[in-house]
């Protein structure tokens, strides 16, 4: 398998079509999985992901460094930079996606029986998105406050109050989804 | 459950996560044209670099031509490479360049590739002059010739993106998230040093002219540094070129009636041009370029005293100033005093062009490019003047050292159509028409020139 994966790695380099097409059906699921978590719109999905991709295939033959980490780590940064700076880009579409998306998604992925893990990443992209942005970052991803103010441009004060209010929201959010659930349910 | 234990949760189900919102097929088709485009973009850049040195020939042929003629009239080349050059005016311009061969590997991942080029020219110009000459009217002094010339490119890419570099600067950060801005920046550095050396130039069959040819060594060094968000390169150029003799048409005849040469002398320029290119395919621009040549004709001491002013025709004589400035130079300078030394009357000129440009380029999928090319600019040249110098530089006479300032403004416009081949071998034909005009708006010396050039430039080209 890490052989195969190197193999891929080292076509891409090379600019191989075959090999990028190969690496781009083994991690779109990824990807995908992370911009949606990040992006403040899902209509931004496709975009983001496209972006992503091609930054890849662009960065791999010269900036890639295998000795230096794992390929997927590597893809992962790249997927929430882009996110992030896709939702820096569209600014302003953000309330009224956030509020259509909370009325139909939580019905539906009840209605649907979705796996659990896409109720958390449905309850996750409930949190307004300045304050999602940072519960990502450091919750999921891992990131330091610090690096967190510096990725986003803001202070690190700033950055450890959007997480607490994205706890406090997330708080509040499990509990009406565990009511719709039961409500549905019963 | 504690705020801790469902982040805890969270991160174990979400870090591997995996979706599959997105129909793999068609987000894979709108990636591949992007990619596709980017390959294209590649094309773009070596398009700009041919743009750029072609706009940079023009003018800097026109300054060249100007400081050759700076007895005669201003003209303007538009010199063309890589093409063949078809330009209609009294004189036709006849410039059949090229079957070009060159190796070119994968120029983005930062591989040399070295192109040799092998063309033939026939040029002529067309100019007009005003009332302030001696013969008003046209002066169409005409070189026709052939040209042969080589070239070689070795473009050396450097290109780190904005990751890597921040990477770099953060080595021991292992799989750290970064603390950087995404890495939609990537800088790269274009970098082809290209040396042209003209095998033959100029053998020139019109009675007027004596063979004599413009023999001229040029090496550039054209970085263009890139920034792909949004779509700037910057595109600098430095150039050494060599001006050994070579003034066209009445200007060798001029020259060797007065049994004058010119002597050997390294110029050099040096260019920025700042290019933003859109999606859409338009380009727009501007620059700056600062060119310092120097001329120096070589007075032979023996032959100087059968110099007599009769001897030249009437139509390459330009105005009383140059006429009066000749005679007094070759009278008042007793040089039997320089035994068996030669004698140069000594110019340095620089000059300051301030290039606009605009233009658009469309890549279609059926392997066609076209475009069009324009620009304005602005030039300011001073030019020293009238100095003799003794053939090891020392100062003979310098009372007659003049310095003059010259405003001029050009522009021009070039409509371009590029058709590209097949694979690694790529057979290119690029008909274009290229149109400029100059004008100098004040001059030192009394003469207001009005240079006009224009032609159909055609060109076959194969790259392998």
């Amino acid at each position: 398998m890490k052989n195969n994966l190197n193999t891929l790695i080292k076509g891409c380099q090379r600019q191989d079509r075959n090999s990028q097409t190969e690496l781009f059906k083994l991690y779109l699921p990824y990807v995908t999985s992370i911009c949606k978590r990040y992006l403040r719109d899902e209509s931004l999905l496709q975009d983001a992901v496209q972006e992503v991709f091609l930054l890849v295939f662009k960065s791999l033959p010269t900036s890639f460094n295998e000795e230096k980490g794992a390929i997927k780590p590597w893809i992962r940064k790249i997927a929430i930079n882009s996110s992030i700076k896709f939702n820096q880009r569209y600014q302003g579409f953000e309330e009224l996606a956030q509020q259509e998306y909370e009325k139909k998604n939580f019905v539906t992925a009840e209605i649907n029986k979705k796996t659990s893990d896409q109720e958390i990443l449905l309850l996750i992209r409930t949190i307004p998105q300045s304050y999602r942005e940072v519960f990502n970052l450091y919750a999921i991803d891992g990131y330091s406050h610090q690096e967190i103010a510096q990725l986003l441009g803001i202070s690190i004060e700033s950055s450890r109050k959007r997480l607490q209010r994205a706890r406090a929201n997330l708080k509040e959010r499990i509990k009406e989804f565990k009511n719709i659930n039961f409500t549905k349910s019963a | 459950m504690n705020i801790e234990n469902i982040e805890k949760q969270f991160r174990e189900r979400l870090e591997d996560h995996e979706t599959f919102d997105l129909n793999a097929d068609l987000t894979w088709k709108a990636i591949e044209v992007e990619l596709d485009k980017k390959k294209k973009r590649r094309g773009i850049y070596f398009l700009l670099m041919s743009i750029g040195s072609l706009i940079g020939l023009s003018f800097i042929s026109d300054t060249r031509i100007s400081t050759k003629h700076n007895f005669t009239e201003q003209k303007s080349i538009i010199d063309i490479t890589e093409e063949l050059q078809l330009h209609s005016s009294d004189e036709s311009i006849y410039h059949i360049e090229e079957s070009s061969i060159a190796s070119s590997q994968n120029i983005e991942q930062g591989i040399t590739s070295t192109y040799f080029k092998f063309g033939a020219t026939q040029e002529s110009h067309h100019c007009s002059n005003d009332q302030n000459h001696t013969k008003p009217g046209t002066l169409a002094p005409t070189n026709k010739g052939l040209s042969l010339s080589t070239s070689t490119e070795l473009p050396l890419l450097y290109k780190e993106s904005e990751l890597d570099h921040k990477k770099k600067n953060n080595s021991d950060r292992k799989n750290l998230a970064p603390t950087f801005p995404i890495p939609d920046v990537e800088k790269s550095i274009y970098d082809p040093i290209s040396i042209n050396v003209p095998l033959l130039k100029s053998i020139p069959f019109d009675y007027l002219v004596i063979p004599e040819p413009r023999e001229e060594f040029e090496v550039s060094f054209n970085p263009i540094v890139t920034n792909t968000k949004p779509q700037y390169q910057l595109e600098l150029t430095a150039k050494l070129f060599q001006i050994t003799n070579g003034i066209h048409g009445q200007g060798s005849e001029y020259a060797n009636l007065r049994n004058q040469s010119e002597t050997p002398q390294p110029s050099w320029s040096v260019t920025a041009n700042l290019w933003q290119t859109k999606p859409s395919g338009w380009l727009t621009g501007f620059g700056l370029e600062y060119q310092k040549t120097w001329v120096r004709f070589r007075y032979k001491k023996e032959e100087t005293e059968y110099f007599t002013l009769e001897d030249i025709p009437i139509h390459f004589i330009i105005d009383a100033h140059t006429r009066d400035t000749i005679l007094r130079q070759i009278g008042d300078v007793d040089l039997e005093e320089y035994h068996k030394r030669d004698v140069q009357h000594y110019n340095e000129f620089q000059t300051i062009n301030l290039p606009v440009h605009f233009g658009f380029i469309k890549p279609t999928q059926r392997k066609l490019t076209y475009g069009f090319i324009g620009g304005l600019s602005f030039q300011y040249q001073m030019k020293q003047s009238g100095r003799l110098l003794a053939e090891d530089n020392t100062v003979i006479d310098f009372s007659n050292d003049s310095f003059f300032k010259r405003t001029g403004f050009s522009a021009h416009v070039q409509p371009m159509i590029i058709f590209k081949g097949e694979n690694q071998w790529q057979l290119s034909c690029s008909p274009s028409v290229a149109f400029s005009l100059t004008n100098r708006l004040k001059s030192g010396v009394g003469i207001t020139q009005r240079p006009f050039t224009y032609g159909i430039s055609l060109g076959i080209a194969r790259v392998l």
